[in-house]
């Protein structure tokens, strides 16, 4: 079978993206090649599965959605706009180009708009090369941030941030006081790196059992923030005491 | 599933147009190597009866439990498909159709492209598949009662069209009595009936039906449930009551914008429209012989950016009223644009100026003056300058009394209401439908609807059309057995629900909400009212929200296929 290059993957909305492809069929465009998933709106896709496109091996993934204001569900595309924002944060955050993830939002009626964003998107990822070697990760490496990536997405933490996101940026906190979406930013980046610390202490206490110092030389963290996360970990039940050998504690994930 | 999945599939060659670019024979021999399909098909066109016939026949007989149809897109051939399926007596959702015509034949470059973007297609295809589980749509019996909110001529007049219908009705009005913003008014559109008569007519007929039940003084704080079942909660004087609808109207009307600092506005002598409606009521003064009436007074300007629809036809009707009353009278009518739209008033701007009621146009930018007259002399006591367009000329208008034309703007509490009952409002407060364009008066949740001056400005005649047309809407819903929802709809895994609330605040329908029951405080999804759209799963925290057919795991699978 022949290989389709770049691997990209599209998370098509029923309503516009998938129906902008029927059409540019419809009228025999020509489309670069990729995949893609039909959703009923680009709101169902969770950052977990853009990770999980990528830690699949796609090069690039897009979403293709309703054009703002049209969205046959209100809103759905500005809560995957915000997501979309957040994984590509993520991917900068890990080494990789953010632009192997974006969000394009067309109309139905547009097979033409169709064509021009996955061409675009298409040589876009083309010029970034295959994801990992072009971004100078070796592969290993690439999946094992990634999964630290699933982690943080998963976290209830990362997970309340950015799904509050459209309400909290630019309006107010729980206490009424203004938050700027700068501010807002800042301080969701923040958690992020602090989930992708306990994370990867997580995953390195995962297979087996760890003492500290082994966590600390797995992660390249010092021993001090190891036992600050451990201890935080700990207290959320994520994180337990295995057992005591030769008089070192050993940490396994709860 | 306690059996490996039997799946079928079957590969449509669409007459050519999917076997002229796609090898399909290559495609099949594909399809017959993963583990999960039992049995392959290829059919010139799957979507004629032959078609079907086949499809039905292989789950038959080779006892398939799940189907992919391989053709055009499951936006037109999806419900064929599923009717052909269930025909088969497999659950219509266990059905994946995929298009490779538009998705792949017809926009690959070559054979060989085509053919593979098409295999790759079916094995996402096939892995989402596997994972499909059979699925009823929702289902409820709605409750043949309507709560309409607002008892103006529209609430009232869709009321009297639900009763005829057979349904029971709750009217909930905000003031002490029935007639909303027309029981000011002396005549009605289109034509100068008597207002009082008719509106008199109209509420003693409904309080004589018992099935008609009026709340006055009362608003409604809550709303909750779906479609054919929601739970409505009243407050009046005598605390807050919880009432039972299957749906829900809204018919609050409008206000009238206060023309406050504009054109020596002072409710004596320069009065609005509806203050010339009382005194035409009252009998109007004798002594006010010359009248001039401004239009888009604060309509189609920066306060106000739209045009009311309704203030040229009221002050033509009042105009000629006037006229006819008293023909020594002189009326003016000093205009921007004199919008009658319609062939119901369109001859009254005629009849107006064979009457002898004159005419004057103004620009925006330079709006006519009025003044007091100076001195003690008692008639005319106000000067109208302005700038005829028409002619090109300044005049001076002598007047006793000057009328406003003023816009309605939606009613001061129109967002709360909006919020209450989980509708958009457009930029200026009015409640708007859901997609104007395509589905005009269908608002986001089928079962609450809108009309009449709380939609947008409308006359009395068109706010009767449209309550007749709400009336029937309901009815369509309302008068069934039972209402058959989607089979997409939001589940919450309680046990993993924190009830945290981010569901509800990015749910745009009101179809997700955390309630406290006896069992605790959760969040519950109704699945009458959910659109399925999935953004609530995507984000809620602890990952406990399902989207029935599109759960996680059919897209991880599909992800996971994604092989390239």
């Amino acid at each position: 079978m022949n290989r389709c290059e770049p691997r990209i993957l599209a998370f098509l909305c029923n309503w516009a993206g998938y129906a902008a492809c029927d059409l540019a069929g419809t009228q025999h465009l020509r489309l670069p090649p990729f995949l893609e998933v039909r959703v009923m709106c680009t709101g169902r896709v969770d950052p977990l599965q853009m990770i999980e496109a990528f830690l699949n091996g796609c090069d690039g993934v897009m979403l293709v959605g309703c054009r703002k204001g049209e969205c046959r569900y209100e809103n759905g595309n500005y809560h995957a706009e915000r997501r979309v924002h957040w994984v590509r944060n993520a991917l900068q955050y890990i080494g990789a180009n953010p632009n192997r993830l974006s969000c394009d939002w067309i109309g139905a009626d547009n097979a033409q708009a169709f064509k021009s964003v996955t061409e675009e998107f298409s040589a876009k990822v083309a010029s970034l090369g295959r994801f990992g070697e072009s971004d100078g990760i070796e592969k290993g490496e690439l999946e094992s941030r990634l999964r630290v990536l699933t982690e943080v997405f998963s976290g209830e933490r990362m997970r309340w941030l950015t799904g509050r996101d459209l309400e909290m940026s630019g309006g107010t906190d729980v206490f009424g006081n203004g938050v700027s979406s700068d501010a807002f930013e800042k301080e969701v980046m923040d958690v992020f790196r602090n989930e992708y610390q306990r994370c990867r202490i997580l995953i390195a206490s995962g297979d087996a059992p760890r003492s500290v110092s082994e966590i600390a030389s797995m992660t390249a963290m010092s021993s001090e923030t190891v036992v600050r996360e451990i201890v935080v970990l700990n207290r959320q039940g994520k994180l337990c005491l295995d057992s005591i050998v030769e008089g070192v504690p050993q940490y396994r994930r709860a | 599933m306690n059996q490996d999945p039997r799946i079928g599939v079957f590969i449509c060659e669409c007459s050519g147009e999917i076997g002229g670019r796609v090898r399909c024979a290559d495609l099949a021999s594909f399809a017959a190597g993963l583990q999960s399909v039992k049995e392959v098909q290829t059919h010139p066109a799957y979507c004629m009866p032959p078609g079907l016939e086949e499809i039905r026949k292989a789950i038959a007989a080779r006892e398939l439990d799940r189907v992919v149809v391989a053709a055009c897109s499951p936006r037109t051939h999806e419900t064929l498909f599923m009717k052909a399926v269930s025909e088969a007596n497999l659950n219509p959702y266990m059905l994946e159709v995929i298009n490779i015509r538009d998705h792949a034949a017809a926009v690959a470059p070559d054979e060989v492209s085509a053919t593979s973007k098409a295999c790759a297609m079916l094995r996402i295809g096939v892995a989402r598949t596997e994972k499909l589980s059979p699925l009823e749509n929702a289902r409820v019996r709605p409750e043949k009662r309507v709560v309409v909110i607002g008892a103006g001529l529209v609430g009232l007049s869709t009321a009297k069209e639900l009763l005829a219908r057979g349904f029971k009705v709750i009217a909930v009005e905000k003031s002490a009595a029935a007639g909303g913003m027309l029981s000011r008014y002396f005549t009605m559109l289109p034509g100068p009936h008597k207002t009082e008569d008719f509106l008199n007519r109209l509420v003693n007929d409904l309080k004589k039906n018992s099935d008609m039940e009026f709340r006055f003084g009362a608003e409604v704080t809550s709303l909750r449930g779906g479609t054919g079942a929601y739970e409505v909660t009243v407050r009046d004087s005598g605390g807050e009551q919880k009432v039972s609808a299957g749906a829900v109207v809204v018919a609050v009307g409008a206000e009238e914008f206060s023309p406050e600092g504009l054109f020596g506005f002072n409710g004596r002598d320069v009065i609005t429209q509806a203050g010339l409606e009382s005194l035409l009521k009252e009998g109007l003064d004798p002594l006010k012989e010359s009248i001039a009436m401004i239009q888009c007074a604060g309509g189609r300007s920066e306060r106000v950016p739209y045009c009311s629809r309704t203030c040229c036809m009221t002050a033509l009707k009042n105009a000629l009223w006037i006229k006819e009353q008293r023909p020594s009278a002189e009326v003016s009518i000093i205009f921007r644009d004199i919008y009658t739209g319609g062939p119901l008033l369109e001859r009254d701007i005629r009849t107006a100026a064979e009457k002898g009621i004159k005419f004057y146009r103004y620009e925006k930018d330079d709006p006519p003056i009025v003044e007091r007259e100076a001195g003690e002399s008692m008639f005319p006591a106000l000067k109208v300058t302005v700038h005829d367009t028409l002619t090109n000329s300044r005049k001076g208008l002598a007047c006793d009394l000057v009328v406003l034309s003023n816009p309605l703007i939606p009613t001061r509490d129109s967002r709360k209401l909006a919020e209450i009952v989980g509708l958009p409002v457009d930029p200026h407060g009015f409640l708007i439908d859901h997609y104007a364009r395509v589905k005009p008066s269908h608002f986001v949740a089928k079962g609450i609807l809108v009309c009449g001056n709380a939609h947008f400005p409308l006359s009395p005649y068109e706010g009767q059309v449209q309550a007749y047309g709400t009336a029937s809407r309901i009815a369509q819903l309302l008068s069934r057995d039972e209402l058959e929802g989607s089979a997409f709809f939001s589940q919450v895994d309680e046990a993993k629900c924190i009830a945290c609330g981010l569901c509800e605040s990015v749910c745009a329908f009101g179809a997700i909400k955390v309630i406290q029951d006896e069992k605790g405080k959760k969040a519950h999804s109704s699945a009458v009212n959910c659109l399925g759209c999935g953004t609530c799963a995507a984000g809620c925290p602890m990952q406990a929200i399902g989207m029935r057919h599109f759960t996680d795991g059919q897209i991880s699978s599909q992800i996971a296929a994604a092989v390239f």
